[in-house]
């Protein structure tokens, strides 16, 4: 259809408008209608995809949040020995520094509802978290300031179920790998972000 | 939401695929409609319908139980039409009609077919960024601002879309006699 077609109009919703979109109505109803012959059974094929789908992830088991963060850590760099050996010491480092400050931080926070993101960095001057949080139902990127206590930076939120990417902004740097995260994500920008599900009904999550 | 499809919602959450089915056969209509409005192609539409419907259960627990579901529905089905217009830059035109079976008019059936053919061809002539969010409005009966939400624009330049798009359709009617000039 030609460009001057669209060419700004005057507001006008008369009766040849509402035909129109009459008009559309009636053609896509009517083809919806003729289309019933074509998706006889969809819904079997759909069941049938989600049920080998179930069975697929049931032969490979998802890889534990460690695996995906030393895969991530070995995809950072081409893997020279010395930094690969690096990438895993640090990794260990820091989960078993999560799971001291976990086991530490657990009973303090026990009066807060909600869903716990901790971080022990006691140089830090200042540590928010960053997480993409739905507003009006669209995920958008919010920046919570935490609280500091014993060089503990800690914040409850109550989410609804869904999937939050996040990271912490540690004196204005990034940094994402959360041992708590159920799993890491590679953005487009590169970025790596730690993400948590949170489901129906799910149990509350322990400090990291 | 009825409280009939909440249920069966829940249950889908819980795993049960076979509530997912029942949701499938309730709604693939209305989402078949909406892919072929955006698309023009039987075969894709299919396609895309099967596609949103495993993508909607696997993103489920993303749903926010107080929204509408069937606006969810067609959001992820625009999307995944937009996204596969934008992967090919083409799509085929609407093939010739097959007989319609029924006990109608025959005269009536020939003039309506004609009729739904045309109105098909016109919205295929439209840029899709007119066109999604007339199928959208029309034929789903979404709100401007359920449509901005979908689609990831403001709401104003949902209406200025459709607004453009209606005026572009009922020039391209007019031409082909479908509807009559008001001038």
């Amino acid at each position: 259809m030609r460009d001057e077609l669209y060419r700004e109009t005057r507001p006008s919703h008369g009766p040849e408008e509402d035909e129109v979109a009459r008009l559309v109505k009636e053609g896509l109803e009517y083809e919806a209608l003729r289309g019933a012959e074509r998706l006889a059974g969809l819904e079997l094929r759909v069941m049938r995809a989600l049920e080998e789908r179930r069975a697929r992830a049931r032969r490979s088991p998802r890889r534990s949040p460690a695996r995906r963060l030393l895969e991530v850590l070995e995809g950072l760099r081409a893997p020279r020995p010395a930094r690969a050996l690096a990438a895993t010491a640090a990794a260990l480092a820091i989960f078993a520094l999560g799971f001291l400050v976990g086991s530490w931080a657990s009973d303090p926070f026990v009066a807060e509802r909600g869903v716990e993101f901790v971080i022990y960095h006691p140089e830090a001057r200042q540590v928010s978290l960053a997480i993409s949080y739905p507003v009006e139902g669209r995920p958008e990127w919010q920046d919570i300031p935490m609280k500091k206590r014993d060089g503990l930076w800690y914040i409850s939120l109550q989410l609804p179920p869904g999937t939050y990417e996040y990271g912490f902004k540690i004196d204005g740097e990034w940094w994402a790998y959360d041992p708590a995260a159920d799993y890491l994500v590679r953005s487009a920008d590169n970025t790596v972000n730690a993400v948590r599900e949170i489901r129906v009904g799910s149990p509350r999550r322990d400090t990291s | 939401m009825g409280e009939g499809e909440l249920r069966l919602v829940q249950q889908a959450l819980q795993g049960d695929i076979d509530a997912w089915g029942e949701i499938v056969r309730r709604y693939k209509s209305a989402v078949y409609g909406v892919a072929l409005g955006i698309l023009g192609n039987p075969a894709d539409a299919e396609d895309i319908v099967q596609d949103a419907f495993i993508r909607a259960y696997e993103n489920l627990h993303r749903y926010d139980l107080k929204r509408k579901f069937s606006t969810w529905l067609f959001t992820i089905t625009a999307n995944l039409c937009k996204n596969k217009l934008r992967r090919e830059r083409f799509f085929a035109p609407l093939k010739g009609l097959s007989q319609i079976r029924g006990g109608e008019d025959p005269a009536e059936t020939v003039a309506r077919e004609e009729r739904c053919s045309r109105v098909q061809e016109a919205l295929q002539e439209l840029d899709e960024k007119y066109r999604t969010p007339l199928v959208l409005r029309y034929y789903s009966d979404l709100e401007y601002k359920e449509i901005a939400e979908a689609l990831g624009i403001p709401e104003g330049t949902v209406k200025t879309r459709i607004h453009r798009g209606k005026q572009a359709l009922k020039h391209w009617l007019e031409a082909k006699g479908v509807i009559e000039s008001a001038r």
